[in-house]
This record gives C-alpha cells, sequence and structure tokens, in this order.
C-alpha cells in the first residue's frame, strides 16, 4: 500500500491536522460516523420530537411530554454515519497553465491535483469514503468512493497517472455526473471553470438539485485572476486555436471585471444552492488555501447549529 | 505679389536643421517595434481576454493613437524650436523662408545718378550700405544660398557670380560694397536684366531665383516713354518661371531737382582759326521749379570767353542759348560749357567738346571760260566772294585752275572743289570727281553756256548713285524786255541762311534771266526726309533736296543739294559769274554770304566726333597715309591710371576711305582723354577726346511703381519705396518664436501625460507617457550595465 505521493505533501498534512472535512448538510453514509445521517433512526443524539402516528414504536413515545400535552409524541434521533464524498478533478488542457509566481511552480492541474489528494487523505484519515472523477469533455476516470487506504493509495495512483488534456465541455458533462450520483454525497468540484458561464451555472444547479452538497473550488493562476503582465504578450490559446497580440495592461481592467462577473454570478449560483464557492488562486500555499478554508466551514457550521 | 503689402512670413535661422522633423516619426516606430517585441504565452483563460478586447478595441486604438500623435507633435516641435523659426511682417524675410536653394541675384544700380546728393551722402552711398546690409542679412538667413552681385554699369561682369557667403567672403564682399562709388556710367538695365535672365535660364526651367534690384529707377532709364521703354525686364517676362521673383528696392527720393547741360555744339562743320564760329549750349530744368537765371561759363582751351546770361528754364523744359567762338589757332582745341546749378548732381552742370581747327578751308576752283578781264572771268567774282583780297581773311583759301589742268589736280588736299561752267568732263576726270565726293569731298556744280545738259547727264549721272543732284534738260531764258526771276527759298538750310526767309527772295535787285531746267524725280520724298543713309541692307540712294527755286511760272529749281557718299554735292542751276543773273553784282551781299555758306556746307568733315558719352568706347580715325595704325589712350587719371594701347582692328571694317578705325578703351571717367597719334614721319599728334555725362542720367524723375509694374509684367515682384525702412523693418520686426514653441511642446507633454494617466494609471505606468519610456529605457540601459 503507498502511503505516500507527489501529491500528497507531509508538511501540509501536518498543518491540516486537527481539521476536520465535515458535510455541512446531511449524507448517506454507510457506517455510523461522524457525520450526520440522511435516514432518522433512534440513536443517541436526540433531534426532534413528532406526533404519534399509528404504526409508531411506542417504545419512542415521550412519556413526559405526554405528561405536560397530554398527546403523544415520538422522541426522534438523528443518525450519525460516514460520509461519501466525490472528488470532481477537471482534467482539461487549460489546467496546464503554470504561471511564474505560482506556488512551488505548480500548474492549476498539479495545484488541484494536490487539493483532491490532501482532501481525499483527510476523508479517508476520518474513516469517510473519498472518490475521484477527472474529466475534460467527458469522464477520464471515476473511482468510486470508498474508505481505506487501499482505496486512497488507489486514488492517487490516478491522479498521478491522469495529465491534463483536451477541452473542456462541461455543459453535458456535470448534467450527467449529477445523474450518475444516485446517493446524495459531497462534491468537490475542483475546476478552473473556463467554459460558458451559463454552462457552469446550470451544472452547478443540476449537482444540487441531485442531493448533494456541492463544494467549487475555483482554481486559477494568479497570472488569470489578475493578469499582471506589463509588457506586450502574444497570448496562445491552449484549447482554442487563437493568438491575440495585446497590451494586457490596457486590458487589465475589463479583463478584471469580465472575470469578477463570471466568478460573482458562479458565486451566486452556488450561494442560492447552499453550496461552497471558494476561488483558489495558485499562489497561495495549499495549506493556506484549505486550513482557511475548512476553518470558515467549521465555523460556518457551529454557527448554524447553534441557531 | 502686391507692391505695397507685406506679407507675413515664417523663416528659420537653420533651415537645416528643420530636416529633423523627421524625427517625429520616432514614436511611431517605438510603437511599431514595441509592438513586435513581446512575450508568448499559452493561455487559458481567453474567453475573459477576448471579452476584455472586444470591449475596448476602438477606444483602446483611439487613445494608442492620440497619445502617439501627441508624442510626435511633441518631437516635431522641438525640431522646430532647434531650426529657430521666426515670424517677419517684412518682405525680404518671405522671400527667404520656406523654400530650398535660391538664387539670390543682386542688383546694384551704380549708374550716374546715383552721385546726387544734397547735404546727406549721395544716394549711392545709402544704397551701398542696404546693398552690404542685404548680403549681411542673406549671409545669416540664407548663407548656403549662391549670391551673385550685379553692377548696372557693368553687366558683364558681376562682382561676386554665384558665391557662398560663408563668414569670411560676406565680410569681404560687403566690404567691397561699401567701397564702391557711383561711376560716370548710364545704367543699363536691358543689359543686367539679359544678363540675370541668362544666368537662371542656365540653371533650369524651374530654378529658384530672387533677384533684389537697388535703384534710384529713373524713369528715362528703366521704363522710358515710347517703343523703347518696352522689354526692359523682357528677358525675365520670357522665362516664364514662377520662382523667380523680384524686389525693387528705391532708393527713396521721389524727386530730386537738377539743372544740367545736356548739349553744347558748334554750329559750322568746319572750324576755322581766327574765323568765328557760331555754337549753341543747351540747359535742361529737370526739376519742380523754375531753375533761376544764370550765368553761363563757356572756355575755349581753357580759356573762359565773357559768361553768356542763361534765363529761367521752366520745369520739364529746355533752354538753348547761343554763343560766338573763335579758335585762335589751328589743331585740337576744346570747349567746355559750365553752368553754376547748385544742385545735387553737379557733374551734368558742365560739358565738353573737341574740334579740329583748320587754318583754312581749301577751295579748288575750275574756271571753265578764263579770261583775262575779270569782268569776262568765269570765276573771279566767285573767287573774291570766297576769298575775298585785303588783311581781312574769310577763312577760305581759293585755288583757280582751268579745266584742262582739273585732271592732273589732286583733289585730296581740297575740302571743296567748285567746277564753273565746265563742259563735260571726260569720263575719268568725272570717275576722280566722283570718288573724292563719295570719300567725304564737297562739289558744288556751277552751270553755263559751256554746259550740255545731254553731256553733263550722261557723264555725272551714270551708275546707282549719280553725281548730279538733278538730270538737266534744257536751258531756259527769259524773254527780252523781262526783267527775269528771283532767287526764293523753299527750305531752311545753312547755305540759304542769307535768305530772309522762307519763301522771300534771297534779294531785292537779283534777277536771274537764264538758267538751265532741271527735272526734278515725280516720286521724289519730301526734302531732308533721305538725307541720312538707310541702316538696311541695300544702300539708299539719297535723293536729291532742292534748296531754292527761281520765281518764274515752274518754280524751276536753282539750287539743288544731294549727298552721295560721305560727300555732299551742290549744283546751281545758273552761272556763277553775272552772265546769266546779276546775283554777283548785287550790293545786299547774299552772294558772298551764300557762296562761303555753301563753301562751309560742302567742305570736307572732320571724321572726329565732338564728344563721346561716358561708357562709350573711345574710336578714333586715322588718316592711314599719316599716321601708324596704333595709338595710346591716357585718362584724365592718367598717371594714377596706366595708358590704353590700341592697335587697328583687323576686318574689312577696319578701314574705309584711306582712314583707319583704332577702337580705345571704354570711357570710364568724366573729362578729356588724349589719343597719342604715331605720325609715319616721325611726329606725333596728340588729340583730345571730350567724354560726357550721358543726358539720360541728368533727368532724375523717377518711375512709379505701376511704370515700373507694368514693365515687369508677369514676373512676381514688389515695390519697395524706400532700402531704409525695407531693411530696417525686415530686421527689427523678426521675432524669434522658439520660447512659445518650447511652451507648446510643454503643453502637449503635460496633456500626453495627462491623458495617459486619465487613460488608466496602471497603463500609464506600463505603456503610457514618454517620461515612462525614458525611465523603461534607463532601467534597461542600467540593466545590461549590470
Amino acid at each position: 500500500m503507498r502511503a505516500s505521493s507527489k501529491y500528497l505533501v507531509p508538511e501540509t498534512i501536518a498543518r491540516l491536522r486537527g481539521l476536520e472535512f465535515r458535510a455541512r448538510s446531511i449524507v448517506a453514509g454507510f457506517i455510523s460516523g461522524m457525520h450526520r445521517s440522511a435516514y432518522r433512526g433512534f440513536s443517541v443524539e436526540f433531534a426532534e420530537h413528532r406526533q404519534y402516528a399509528p404504526g409508531d414504536d411506542i417504545r419512542y413515545i415521550d412519556w413526559r411530554l405526554f405528561g405536560r400535552a397530554d398527546r403523544f409524541y415520538i422522541k426522534q434521533y438523528e443518525e450519525e454515519t460516514n460520509l461519501r464524498c466525490n472528488l470532481m478533478l477537471d482534467a482539461s488542457g487549460s489546467m496546464r497553465y503554470r504561471g511564474r509566481s505560482a506556488f512551488q511552480a505548480l500548474s492549476k492541474f498539479e495545484y488541484a491535483c494536490h487539493l483532491a489528494a490532501t482532501l481525499a487523505y483527510m476523508l479517508t484519515n476520518q474513516q469517510d469514503a473519498a472518490g475521484l472523477i477527472t474529466f475534460d469533455r467527458q469522464v477520464r476516470a471515476h473511482l468510486p468512493s470508498a474508505t481505506g487506504k487501499v482505496h486512497l493509495s488507489n486514488l492517487l495512483t490516478v491522479l498521478e497517472s491522469t495529465a491534463p488534456d483536451h477541452a473542456t465541455d462541461v455543459k453535458l458533462l456535470f448534467h450527467r455526473l449529477a445523474e450518475e450520483l444516485r446517493r446524495r454525497s459531497m462534491v468537490v468540484l475542483i475546476s478552473d471553470l473556463l467554459a460558458d458561464a451559463a454552462d457552469v451555472v446550470s451544472g452547478i444547479e443540476h449537482i444540487c438539485h441531485a442531493g448533494h452538497e456541492l463544494i467549487v473550488l475555483h482554481v486559477l493562476d494568479d497570472d488569470e485572476w489578475n493578469l499582471p503582465f506589463s509588457e506586450n504578450v502574444l497570448f496562445q490559446g491552449i484549447e482554442e486555436s487563437l493568438r491575440l497580440l495585446a497590451d494586457p495592461q490596457s486590458l487589465r481592467s475589463s479583463y478584471l471585471d469580465a472575470v469578477r462577473r463570471f466568478s460573482t454570478r458562479v458565486e451566486a449560483a452556488c450561494l442560492k444552492h447552499r453550496a461552497d464557492y471558494v476561488p483558489v488562486n495558485t499562489r497561495d500555499p495549499l495549506d493556506a488555501v484549505l486550513s482557511g478554508y475548512l476553518a470558515r466551514r467549521a465555523g460556518r457550521m457551529a454557527g448554524a447549529r447553534r441557531r | 505679389m502686391s507692391a505695397t503689402a507685406l506679407p507675413l512670413a515664417l523663416g528659420f535661422v537653420n533651415p537645416l536643421v528643420l530636416s529633423g522633423l523627421a524625427l517625429a516619426a520616432i514614436p511611431i516606430i517605438i510603437h511599431w517595434l514595441s509592438r513586435r517585441r513581446f512575450r508568448l504565452v499559452d493561455w487559458a483563460a481567453t474567453r475573459f481576454l477576448l471579452e476584455a478586447e472586444r470591449e475596448n478595441r476602438r477606444r483602446l486604438r483611439f487613445e494608442q493613437w492620440l497619445l502617439v500623435a501627441l508624442r510626435c507633435l511633441v518631437v516635431a516641435l522641438l525640431a522646430l524650436v532647434f531650426a529657430r523659426p521666426f515670424v517677419q511682417p517684412g518682405l525680404l524675410a518671405s522671400l527667404v523662408g520656406g523654400r530650398g536653394n535660391v538664387e539670390r541675384i543682386i542688383v546694384l544700380d551704380d549708374s550716374a545718378s546715383l552721385a546726387f546728393k544734397i547735404g546727406a551722402p549721395a544716394e549711392f552711398v545709402a544704397l551701398r550700405e542696404a546693398a552690404a546690409r542685404l548680403l549681411s542679412w542673406l549671409h545669416h538667413e540664407a548663407p548656403h544660398d549662391p549670391v551673385t552681385l550685379y553692377l548696372t554699369s557693368r553687366p558683364d561682369e558681376p562682382l561676386v557670380a554665384r558665391g557662398r557667403l560663408g563668414d569670411a567672403a560676406a565680410q569681404e564682399l560687403a566690404a567691397r560694397v561699401l567701397r564702391l562709388e557711383p561711376s560716370v556710367l548710364r545704367a543699363q538695365p536691358r543689359r543686367v536684366a539679359a544678363a540675370v535672365a541668362a544666368q537662371i535660364e542656365a540653371l533650369g526651367p524651374a530654378a529658384a531665383a530672387d533677384i533684389y534690384v537697388l535703384s534710384d529707377f529713373q524713369r528715362s532709364e528703366w521704363a522710358p516713354a515710347g517703343p523703347s521703354g518696352r522689354g526692359v525686364f523682357a528677358d525675365w517676362t520670357r522665362l516664364e518661371n514662377d520662382n523667380v521673383r523680384a524686389v525693387l528696392i528705391a532708393s527713396g527720393h521721389p524727386s530730386r531737382d537738377n539743372l544740367a547741360i545736356v548739349d553744347l555744339a558748334l554750329d559750322r562743320p568746319q572750324v576755322v582759326a581766327g574765323m568765328p564760329c557760331p555754337g549753341r549750349v543747351t540747359v535742361a530744368n529737370y526739376g519742380r521749379l523754375p531753375s533761376r537765371a544764370q550765368m553761363l561759363q563757356v572756355a575755349l582751351d581753357q580759356a573762359p570767353i565773357p559768361s553768356i546770361p542763361v534765363e529761367s528754364v521752366p520745369p520739364g523744359e529746355q533752354r538753348t542759348v547761343s554763343f560766338e567762338a573763335a579758335f585762335p589757332d589751328a589743331g585740337w582745341s576744346q570747349l567746355a560749357a559750365e553752368v553754376a546749378a547748385g544742385d545735387g548732381l553737379p557733374m551734368d552742370d558742365s560739358r565738353t567738346i573737341t574740334t579740329e581747327v583748320r587754318p583754312h578751308i581749301r577751295v579748288l576752283v575750275v574756271d571753265g571760260e578764263p579770261d583775262a578781264d575779270p569782268a569776262a572771268d568765269e570765276v573771279h567774282l566767285l573767287r573774291s566772294a570766297l576769298a575775298p583780297p585785303g588783311p581781312y581773311s574769310s577763312g577760305v583759301q581759293v585755288d583757280v585752275i582751268d579745266a584742262s589742268a582739273l585732271p592732273a589736280t589732286p583733289l585730296e588736299p581740297y575740302q571743296c572743289v567748285d567746277i564753273c561752267n565746265l563742259p563735260a568732263p571726260a569720263p575719268g576726270v568725272a570717275d576722280a570727281l566722283a570718288a573724292y565726293v563719295r570719300g567725304g569731298g564737297g562739289l558744288a556744280i556751277f552751270v553755263g553756256d559751256l554746259v550740255i545738259p545731254e553731256s553733263y547727264n550722261e557723264v555725272f549721272s551714270s551708275g546707282a548713285d549719280p553725281l548730279l543732284p538733278l538730270p538737266l534738260e534744257s536751258i531756259h531764258a527769259v524773254g527780252a524786255g523781262t526783267p527775269g526771276a528771283g532767287l526764293v527759298r523753299t527750305t531752311e538750310h545753312p547755305v540759304t541762311a542769307a535768305f530772309a526767309g522762307a519763301g522771300a527772295s534771297a534779294a531785292e535787285n537779283v534777277r536771274f534771266r537764264k538758267w538751265i531746267v532741271a527735272k526734278e524725280e515725280t516720286d521724289a520724298e519730301p526734302a531732308g526726309k533721305n538725307d541720312e543713309p538707310d541702316a538696311g541692307d541695300r544702300p539708299r540712294v539719297a535723293s536729291a533736296t532742292v534748296l531754292a527755286r527761281f520765281a518764274d511760272a515752274g518754280q524751276s529749281p536753282a539750287l539743288v543739294e544731294r549727298r552721295v557718299g560721305a560727300g555732299r554735292v551742290l549744283l546751281f542751276l545758273s552761272t556763277a559769274d553775272p552772265e546769266w543773273n546779276d546775283w554777283p553784282r548785287t550790293t545786299d551781299g547774299s552772294y558772298v554770304v551764300t557762296m562761303l555758306e555753301m563753301t562751309q556746307h560742302l567742305a570736307r568733315r572732320s571724321e572726329a566726333p565732338g564728344a563721346f558719352v561716358a561708357g562709350d568706347v573711345l574710336r578714333v580715325h586715322l588718316d592711314a597715309e599719316r599716321f601708324e595704325s596704333r595709338a595710346v589712350f591716357k585718362s584724365p587719371k592718367y598717371p594714377a591710371e596706366p595708358a590704353f594701347s590700341a592697335r587697328a582692328a583687323e576686318g574689312p571694317r577696319a578701314s574705309s576711305g584711306g582712314s583707319v578705325q583704332l577702337d580705345g578703351p571704354v570711357a570710364t571717367h568724366l573729362g578729356v582723354y588724349t589719343v597719342e597719334l604715331h605720325g609715319r614721319s616721325g611726329e606725333n599728334e596728340v588729340r583730345p577726346l571730350a567724354v560726357n555725362l550721358d543726358s539720360d542720367e541728368s533727368d532724375l524723375t523717377p518711375a512709379s511703381a505701376a511704370e515700373l509694374s507694368a514693365a515687369l509684367g508677369p514676373v512676381a515682384h514688389t515695390f519697395v519705396p524706400s532700402a531704409d525702412a525695407f531693411l530696417r523693418g525686415a530686421e527689427e520686426s523678426r521675432r524669434e518664436i522658439w520660447p512659445a514653441l518650447i511652451s507648446l511642446a510643454a503643453v502637449v507633454l503635460l496633456a500626453e501625460q495627462a491623458l495617459a494617466c486619465w487613460f488608466g494609471s496602471e497603463r500609464r505606468v506600463a505603456a503610457g507617457g514618454i517620461m515612462t519610456l525614458l525611465r523603461r529605457a534607463r532601467f534597461r540601459h542600467s540593466a545590461a550595465r549590470r
């Protein structure tokens, strides 16, 4: 069994120690675990009262409440289970881009692989199931979610054997994946989302409507976020046959507006469907990105529970 | 170009620096090069890029080229600053600025009229200073243009021909101009114009030339009235070159009063020693006011004779006064006249002529009917009339021979030959007489009983240029008891000066009883019209002039003159003695006076002109038998000015009729030159040659701007009425505008920077602004050094 991979950096793992990657919504696990199950059961964690209905097991009638309200209520308990998480990794050609200021000179794809590997490790480490789907214009690899280090090892092997290529076509792909993932799970989409905004939003909505908890890690290089070039640049499309000689300085403002409009639209769609939208700049260290996001997520979940 | 408007002109002190305007293309080149230098990036987020580019394409292009244009403008302005532009309302600037190489041709009038001065320095001094300042100005403003400077007195010898005005050359030329003095020659605008036109023509059909003419523009020379006035600038108009421009800079004196002696002449063609000789002096007033009465000083060989009063001369008119002078000695003499005009041009207040004074006039009288009895002798009374006996001389020496001696008698020593009642001579004698007359001698023919008209006609009327003025027809005699016909003058003539007046009888008592009728030419032109030979190719035969007629019914000619070659023939159609008339015996003296005047008129004339005009070639005619064909001319400035040796010109025109023509130097001084002739017998002769000012120079009336404009026709020109104002104005009004251009460049630079800022602060830092470009260049330079 493989215990390490080029995408699994010990320093990053070490810095993430103590953090949990927990599902915010209800997930359908297959063993008892730390996450709330989609199934109501009779466990130790009280959930709510419900009026008695004929057929209910009378063992769960709350007699104390009967004494106060003179009505039968059934006590319901939350079932805690383990998490199924599918990591959807964009392996299209656009992910090959490697900026000058990228963290450890990683390309977007390498950075995304690091993210995926680290998340998979964390999930595996907390007894959750992690799956992996790599795609470009179609699904290139699909490793169903499972637990265990052997599975993690397989997952890492798939990551290492994947090379970004081909153009992205999310229009049909996201819809097909939403259909294929029948059990509700957490879906982590790691992609540069360089596709038509309407198609991306439509895909996100479909995934969310399918009951999955979606986390969108929008990975772009710092060059793509900020267009910091100062000299004339002949831009040559990676996925398109485009050649454009431009003075980036003169286009920067409009470019940033276009990027902002795109990310705002995607973020709005995510918010609407209670999905997380995380813009990721490959310039930033992996651990900082993940720890920052996980901390914010944990904080939000804690706040929601208190409410 | 207007004759008065002085256009605002733009010129450049350093026009060559204007080539730096090409540097204005540098920003464009930088822009182009910068687009060629780029970084190749494989880019993923193309959709954002395309979206941004689509939104900004037109704006960016506009901003880009606006900034490039402003940078070009800054560089162009800086180039203009170094070219040192100036604006000037002066005409001179308009002719200097804005053109390529231009021929600068200065025509400086140094004619005698420019010596005029009253109080202030002579006009020429102001004009030459203006020319020197003009040269200096051209040296500074157009140092690369070739300069030519003509003097109107010497159109064939420009002071400088197409010279470049370097520092030393300009100073040297200006110094030469400032040393110039007005000549005594007349201006020759037509010849100068021809020389200028030839120079421009040699440079090609589109050669650019500016011609600066500095002159007093005398109307008589630059815009004379009549046919001679047309075409002073004809050679310039013929160029049909729009690039030729003329600036006429006048000396600035619109009117100058001047009284001048314009003519001095002796009335007699022969001057005989000791004999009184009448003369005339013509005084012209070219001023605006009547002249005051003057005393005319006349001197014979520098010995004054009593002054002659000259009454006031009205403005614009002439007055001729007569005098009488008697030259005491034979030989060459000078006659000078001077008037104390007190005007600004003294050189035309005097005039000198020279003349050959003969000891006497030698006349050969051929007696056709000699007789021992004076009363019956044909020529006794004629000889007495010409050379009366006694102590008093008539100035005529008479030799009488009979007809038989004529063939053996040489005629050359005589100035006049009178043949009286001579039978028709043999052809050889007639030919000798004809040759004598054609060579300049005078012949008087008196008829009589021995003259047979047919024979005379045959002997003297043969050939194309017959000796006989009119063919003879028949002898006419009045009837018995008839008093005879008188003699009537038909035209004014020196020979008939003794007659009372036109149409009057010569004398109350003169009666002609017999004469020969001459056949007049029916198609003869009016008398006096054909006296001079025509200038055409075919020698024209002069017609006869009837000076007097018999007062009979037929008005027969009595006295007929005709020029033959260089001499004259006078035919008297009656006898010289009283056989056919009683004129010799009349007591009114008209016969004596007429015979003396006839001899004066017919006698061989001296070939020497009375005077030359400054600018003429001094020319003498020598008797080839007496003198060698060489001579030495000495000017009035001799010995300060070296003598001029001359030899007879070669060719068929060099000599004529035994005389040799010698051409001396061009007369460039007023006064009396001398020419030393070397006699073949070892005896030398010194002749004086008087040189006077051309009378045209005395009329100082300037031509108007309109007259000059008409003379220049289509040639672009400007008339500047004052040289001083012209140059002073041109120099003082010049304003260099480079400070304004620097300010403008700064403003444009600031605007460029502001616009670059406005178009986007990041963009300004990266791509906008010249300062940023400079910073980048400096950074690259330092990076390369590192």
